[in-house]
């Protein structure tokens, strides 16, 4: 394998996205002291934080990944010495970081401001870890979902449905027993309950991505 | 045979082998056939237009070639390797039809780009002199035409030293300008030894530049052949003189396809050209600027795939 190859792959969609990226995470900046505050106006900011993320995922599967199979570029590009190998690993690996990037900056943000304050709202620190795992993995779901199905309606199916599930997951998981209740403590609960959810949500990541590599790698037709 | 005898005998060998081969090869799309066990052979340095109209298996054949998709039957060859090889990717350029490319890169990104894939490129500057983009070097390729953009996609097929090119519908939407500087590009890849396959709706760019002829019709192989041989192959001919002689009597005389009268001179399409000719000087004492020309690439093609349908 030609790691050249796979590195300037991922560096040149890193480059295409790289307003996407910053866009995402100074949105997601800009969204998190509003989601601090009482009221309706922290749930604007919650929801604008959430839709900073869920674009991202977005747009990244429907400009890396289906544009460039409905605008031929894929082809142009698998036409090069370039296996359909390298383009798998590049395009997950691209994908990835560029959701990563904006995602860990967010994450980030979140916990190091909730440990900074004084006294510590911790509490919820394990429920937003658990959700922003949910999004990694819905934005893994839909990763996979087109490069394997390639299919403009599985996206849309795929978008609706991952969307849809945010809420569904914000009503449902936060009254599950082990979990219901601690994120008004103000230290962190780490109980069985949340550390097996994010651990369900972590395999699912990596489940997706497995998948979209094995199908990617070993797909012979591309026309 | 000596071992010397050998050597000479397996460069020679080498030397003449197909550069790209589909071999009796077989393609279908559900039930329909794209290739029906096609055999093509692109020879070393020549340039094999492939010809045939929408849907007849021009862009599968290249696609098999390039290993973008695999035959039900048949074998594929592409530098006498596979076409899933890189190594045998690595002397290819490909010029794709209705391909775009990033928009938010200039030509000269998209050549420096895709000339870091391949082993041993053209410097980026060279690319964008030999190719004549000097103009559009600079800009986003988004913001360019149609046109423009088939020829950053031109340099970025030709920017790797390819031994061959792939050319799919190439000066689609060039103006005459940036064609004649793409076919001169062309011919000087050709006298380098680069061997091109060219695919065009445009005959008389495949009469300008072509060594050979394949002509597709629903999946078959129909003909092929030098320019000349094609042209050979449709019996009729056009006759061209200046007479008196009506053109309505000459369209009833056997053998006529067609007669038309323009810019004062009888235009004649006929099967049996010697007869008509003979038949024209009877009837004309006065007939002169008599010329009698083989049929265009064009009416070959037109003929041959009208008989495929």
């Amino acid at each position: 394998m030609n790691r050249s190859i796979v590195r300037q792959l991922i560096a040149k969609d890193l480059y295409l996205y790289r307003w996407l990226i910053a866009g995402a995470l100074l949105a997601g900046l800009a969204a998190l002291p509003i989601s601090g505050r009482e009221g309706a106006t922290g749930t604007i900011g919650l929801i604008l934080w959430m839709t900073a993320i869920t674009a991202l995922g977005i747009f990244l599967v429907m400009y890396g990944v289906m544009t460039e199979r409905q605008s031929k570029s894929l082809l142009f590009v698998l036409s090069l010495p370039i296996s359909p190998t390298q383009y798998a690993i590049a395009k997950v690996a691209a994908s990835l970081i560029a959701f990563l990037i904006p995602w860990g900056g967010l994450l980030a943000t979140i916990v190091g401001t909730a440990v900074a304050f004084e006294p510590p709202p911790e509490g919820h620190i394990p429920f937003v870890v658990a959700l922003m795992f949910f999004m990694f993995a819905n934005f893994a779901f839909l990763l996979m979902l087109l490069l394997v199905t390639r299919s403009e309606y599985w996206a849309i199916a795929g978008i609706l449905g991952t969307n849809l599930g945010i809420p569904a997951y914000m009503n449902i998981v936060p009254r599950l027993p082990g979990i219901a209740g601690n994120s008004d403590l103000p230290e962190a609960v780490w109980s069985p309950q949340i550390l097996t959810t994010i651990g369900v949500e972590a395999a699912v990541v990596v489940l997706c991505l497995g998948l979209a590599l094995y199908v990617q790698a070993r797909r012979k037709d591309h026309i | 045979m000596t071992a010397q005898a050998q050597d000479r005998f397996h460069a020679l060998d080498a030397a003449l082998a197909p550069v790209a081969l589909l071999a009796n090869v077989t393609k279908r799309y559900d039930k329909t056939a794209a290739l029906d066990d096609v055999t093509l052979a692109v020879r070393p340095g020549e340039l094999l237009a492939v010809l045939g109209p929408n849907g007849a298996g021009k862009t599968t054949a290249i696609g098999l070639w390039l290993g973008l998709t695999e035959p039900d039957d048949g074998i594929v060859s592409l530098m006498s390797g596979s076409p899933l090889d890189i190594q045998s990717r690595l002397d290819v350029g490909v010029m794709m039809q209705d391909v775009n490319l990033a928009p938010e890169l200039s030509a000269r990104e998209h050549v420096a780009l895709t000339s870091s894939y391949y082993r041993d490129p053209l410097a980026v500057e060279d690319t964008i002199a030999l190719t004549g983009i000097e103009a559009l070097a600079g800009k986003r390729y988004g913001k360019l035409s149609g046109g423009q953009k088939r020829q950053v996609q031109f340099a970025a097929a030709v920017c790797g030293r390819p031994k061959l090119l792939f050319l799919d519908e190439p000066t689609v939407g060039l103006d005459v300008q940036a064609r004649e500087t793409m076919w001169r590009t062309i011919r000087r890849l050709l006298d380098e030894g680069c061997s091109v396959v060219l695919t065009t709706h445009y005959l008389e760019e495949a009469e300008a530049l072509a060594d050979r002829v394949a002509v597709l019709a629903k999946g078959k192989l129909i003909a092929e052949g030098s320019v000349a041989e094609m042209r050979s192959l449709v019996s009729r001919k056009r006759i061209s003189c200046a007479s008196a002689v009506e053109v309505d009597d000459i369209k009833r005389w056997p053998g006529v396809v067609d007669a038309v009268r323009q810019e004062g001179a009888v235009q004649v399409t006929a099967f049996d050209a010697e007869g008509v000719v003979r038949k024209l000087l009877a009837a004309d004492e006065t007939l002169s600027h008599l010329e009698v020309k083989q049929a265009t690439l064009a009416e070959a093609f037109t003929e041959l795939t009208k008989e495929a349908a």
